[in-house]
């Protein structure tokens, strides 16, 4: 086991995860459920936190091209969803509101209906991948399933194990039921410097130091620059997305959309643009506009509804979009957790990656996961 | 509920209300005709299901949605009436929402709807007709032509130039000012205003008020009318009913129009969206029949409206005085002012009397006061307050020092506690603000121009922090002096820049007495228990504080636990309890709580108004992907 062992120095802590987003706070529940001594280090009320900015859809219907290890972790975190909402309510008397009413990627011309078609043909085709259920529909079939939509539709994705979640409930209950079971939550502590000793890590923070047996960075975008404090590496980047949110208005969608969805509170939320700009996290007029109009020709209602507010937030993006799961073999008792889809992993966090971490036995299960992917040489 | 003072108002309009044939008068907004129609309702809340009513008259509180012509949520104090028109309140059949979408999409398509099912063929993307808000040109009330220079724009927001020397936002009177003394020195000016007449909240309908001269209002409001003349006879573009909902890329406004949105750019911004009323959050302040005594006074101002049942005036700071006194003026009964200044603060105050016994507003204040305390109840060291009512106010109790709970029965009560910076553009611009520990808000960050941290961007007016109507007004002219200076060097003014100088050092003589004398007391400020603090998302006091136990170190965590602050009128009306709260449950000054991150638009625009904002290749292909 290369778990450090508490010995002679006696930490107050048997974990200290780092990152209180829904990937920390998930990790740290699953610890601390466990019975482990856990703090969560956090930055302040400012931070760039994805948790706090996404989409909230538990997505599955995409995922695993070049990677079917990926495809699968997905569509497991997908079929625990509903367990750990359930648990997370048990703990927390809060509903997240995760629903599973299968998910639509609708498409504007029969060019986009070819290229999506085709893409998840390769996926599937893949070497390793696990068939999944998924369908092809015309306009007259998705019509059936969302009477709103637009005659622009030419077709649609649908695959039935897509859903999604109130994610920032989600994030709430996870601090919630981690505070109940005697977690400790710090927020206003970045994390400076990690050292390790025998038996025990180091933190410097902004507030003082701590000291913790292991240590599991969940940090996001940080993780890039503290994993090679103990001998780990997190090649990730910020990718902003901006979201366009309006007022509340009575249920109307049977499903979603990979770029529209109407939250339990009655918002619609419309997203879905990528881009390269750093740390910039501005919200900009001429993408905005672009998401507004596909979404008004997917569905032709949303443009006269009232926009409340939009956003940008900066995804997490691992160098080739994969999670990177990883522990230190120069720092034993190091473990690292990093993706973009924090909340569709969410479950999986919470439930599966916890009892790994607390084995020591991440290697074994995830290792198709770890950085080290980065070093294989092609000739290998 | 509410009465006109006079016949002399504007000439009749006739609009429906849920089916019923009202008849309004030309220069009312929507919210105005409701209430003198007896009309308090507007819709009730998506969350629990209550009833709300126009509270603040300003466009701050959102409370008064309702639907026009069709299209749902519309902001009725922020729209004239217009002959035809069809006006719906919003109530939530389900207590869970609005059924607006499939109602109002499907079934109960307005007049140019998408058409039996949704489906119609769309014309260009984002050209959806929103006839909500009236056809594409906006008309300017009928008397305001009269006030001579040219006129407001016509042909809507088309008419908008790509580009202007200086663009001013708001037109009270730090922004007629700037306008004015921008347009004077030759730079090509527009003064974007959301109000459909010029005079901001101070001289709301000032150029079509039906009352007479002198006689309600006070001499001082009609001193407004010089800058009005000046400022549309300067050659500035004035704009009415144009809300700027973000200032994007450096130099570029966003301004929506009539339902039509356009970026426009200008070298020099100057922001004066001016201040709105401090939020009061005791216990029922969300009730119909609870109001802000400033949105009274805008009632008063532009229709001649005022109280007509029982009504209480509770609150602390300069305009409970002057609203008392103007009702006074014009035979509105008030059954009772309860006074909620700490009896505290009169020592505070007394060490900055020295310099107010300077201040021009010294004997005016004294003046008013003690024709109000000889001629009203007035009851003072009010130290428990609070509304009641089953879905509308009945009843108001209240408890003074020392005192037992009084209970009085209520139509109407009117609150205020002083004025704050409405910060929400500028902040979603990125100017910096820090705590202003006299005020009690945050205020911009600003030099001796107005200048803010963001090039090419000043704030002038009571939006730079509270000072009153000629500061504001002497802000905006040095505001625009530093533009048109930076424009054109060599450009002298050292006159203006002088007069304007003296004026602004007059007016701040005092202000820190007036600031400790009527500094509103801290448990008015900060809310306990159930009471909402945020009346969009009903969050309550005791829910904020919570999350401070659960390591929440400021607003944005905890508006992503609770959804306080994520409604429609985008913290404005929360936005400060919340500093106060966390600040004080975290016993840290409220500069490190800080405040929400606001981001455009600042006021709700459709989505059919985004989607038909120019886009790009890099966009198009940051959304579309293959």
């Amino acid at each position: 086991m290369p778990t450090a062992q508490p010995s002679t120095p006696h930490p107050d802590y048997d974990f200290a995860v780092i990152g209180g987003g829904l990937t920390g706070m998930a990790i740290a529940w699953g610890l601390v459920r466990r019975g482990r001594r856990v703090v969560v280090l956090d930055e302040g009320d400012t931070a760039y936190r994805a948790s706090r900015g996404n989409f909230a859809l538990v997505w599955v219907q995409s995922k695993g091209q070049g990677m079917p290890e990926y495809a699968l972790w997905t569509m497991a975190s997908a079929q625990r969803w509903g367990e750990f909402a359930a648990a997370l309510n048990e703990d927390t008397d809060l509903d997240v509101a995760f629903r599973q009413p299968g998910g639509l990627h609708l498409l504007l011309s029969e060019r986009e209906v070819e290229s999506r078609a085709n893409a998840l043909l390769r996926l599937h085709n893949q070497p390793g991948m696990q068939a999944f259920e998924y369908r092809m529909l015309d306009h007259d079939a998705v019509e059936k399933m969302l009477p709103q939509v637009g005659p622009e539709v030419a077709g649609a994705s649908f695959c039935p194990f897509d859903g999604h979640v109130n994610a920032l409930r989600t994030l709430r209950a996870l601090h919630v039921a981690f505070a109940r079971l005697g977690g400790r939550y710090r927020p206003n502590h970045a994390v400076e410097r990690i050292e390790a000793h025998t038996g025990e890590f180091r933190l410097a923070t902004a507030a003082g130091e701590i000291a913790a047996g292991r240590v599991v960075l969940a940090a996001g975008l940080g993780n890039a620059r503290l994993a090679p404090m103990v001998g780990l590496e997190a090649p990730v980047r910020p990718q902003r997305g901006q979201i366009i949110v309006t007022e509340k208005v009575a249920p109307f969608m049977n499903h979603i959309v990979h770029t529209i969805r109407q939250t339990d509170e009655g918002s619609v939320m419309i997203a879905d643009s990528v881009e390269e700009a750093g740390y910039d996290a501005a919200v900009g007029s001429e993408v905005l506009a672009v998401e507004a109009q596909r979404a008004v020709r997917m569905l032709p209602m949303l443009a006269r509804l009232n926009v409340v507010r939009c956003w940008a937030a900066l995804r997490v993006m691992p160098k080739d979009g994969f999670p990177i799961y990883d522990q230190s073999t120069a720092c034993p008792g190091a473990y690292l957790a990093t993706c973009h889809s924090g909340v569709t992993l969410c479950a999986n966090h919470a439930l599966a990656l916890p009892p790994l971490i607390d084995a020591g036995t991440l290697g074994q299960e995830l290792g198709a996961f770890s950085a080290r992917r980065f070093h294989v040489s092609p000739a290998h | 509920m509410f009465r006109r003072l006079t016949e002399a108002s504007g000439a009749p309009v006739a609009i429906t209300i849920d089916g019923v044939r009202v008849a309004a008068r030309a220069g009312d907004s929507v919210a105005a005709a409701m209430l003198a129609a007896g009309h308090l309702i507007a819709r009730s809340t998506p969350v629990s299901g209550a009833p709300r009513a126009p509270y603040c008259l300003m466009g701050v509180c959102f409370d008064c949605l309702v639907a026009i012509d069709g299209a749902p949520n519309r902001q009725v104090c922020m729209i004239p009436v217009r002959e035809g028109m069809c006006v719906e309140s919003l109530p939530s059949p389900s207590r869970i929402h609005p059924t607006w979408a499939t109602l109002d999409f499907r079934t109960r398509a307005g007049p140019s709807s998408d058409g039996e099912g949704g489906r119609a063929k769309l014309g260009r993307v984002g050209s959806a007709e929103p006839e909500s808000r009236g056809s594409r040109e906006f008309t300017p009330p009928d008397r305001l032509t009269s006030f001579g220079g040219r006129p407001p724009l016509r042909g809507g927001i088309e008419a908008l130039r790509e580009r202007y020397d200086a663009a001013v936002v708001g037109a009270g009177p730090a922004g007629l000012a700037a306008a004015r003394t921008c347009a004077r020195a030759g730079l090509d000016t527009v003064l974007l205003d959301e109000q459909a007449a010029p005079g901001g909240q101070i001289w709301r309908g000032i150029t079509a008020s039906p009352l007479s001269r002198g006689t309600v209002l006070g001499q001082s409001y009609w001193h407004g009318e010089t800058l009005v003349r000046e400022a549309l006879a300067s050659g500035a573009h004035y704009v009415p009913g144009a809300t700027v909902w973000g200032l994007l890329r450096q130099g570029e406004l966003a301004v929506s129009l009539a339902g039509h949105s356009r970026l426009i750019a200008a070298n020099r911004i100057i922001l004066a969206t001016g201040a709105m009323e401090r939020p009061f959050p005791l216990p029922g302040w969300t009730l119909p029949g609870v109001m802000t005594a400033g949105g009274a006074q805008v009632l008063l101002k532009s229709s001649a409206l005022a109280p007509a049942g029982r009504t209480v005036l509770a609150g602390c700071g300069p305009l409970v005085w002057l609203i008392a006194w103007q009702y006074l003026n014009a035979g509105v009964q008030l059954e009772a002012v309860l006074d909620t200044t700490p009896r505290a603060n009169r020592a505070h105050a007394l060490r900055h009397a020295a310099s107010f016994v300077l201040s021009p507003y010294l004997i005016d204040g004294l003046k008013l006061m003690l024709a109000v305390r000889r001629r009203l109840r007035v009851i003072g060291a009010v130290v428990e307050l609070a509304a009641h009512g089953e879905g509308r106010l009945e009843a108001v109790t209240y408890r003074t020092s020392g005192g037992r709970e009084q209970r009085r029965t209520a139509d109407t009560l009117l609150l205020h506690q002083g004025v704050v910076p409405n910060v929400n553009l500028a902040m979603a611009a990125g100017v910096a603000h820090r705590w202003d520990a006299a005020l009690l808000c945050f205020v911009p960050v600003l030099d001796d121009w107005g200048a803010t941290n963001v090039p090419g961007l000043a704030v002038a007016g009571d939006g730079a922090g509270i000072a009153g109507v000629e500061a504001a007004a002497a802000r905006g002219t040095l505001a625009a002096i530093g533009a048109i200076r930076a424009l054109k060097p060599g450009a002298g003014l050292g006159a203006e820049e002088h007069a304007a100088r003296a004026t602004l050092a007059r007016y701040q003589r005092g202000r820190a007495f007036l600031d400790a004398f009527f500094r509103p007391s801290g448990t008015m400020r900060r809310p306990c228990g159930a009471t909402v603090a945020c009346r969009c998302e009903e969050v309550t006091a005791r829910e904020i504080v919570d999350t401070v136990a659960l390591g929440c170190p400021g607003p944005n965590q905890m508006k992503a636990f609770l959804r306080c602050g994520m409604g429609p009128c985008q913290g404005r009306l929360c936005g400060l309890t919340v500093t106060e709260l966390m600040s004080e449950a975290r016993g840290v000054l409220p500069d490190e709580i800080g405040y929400y991150r606001l981001r455009p638009p600042v006021k709700p625009i459709t989505v059919g108004e985004l989607a038909g904002l120019p886009t790009s290749e890099a966009a198009m292909k940051a959304v579309a992907r293959e």
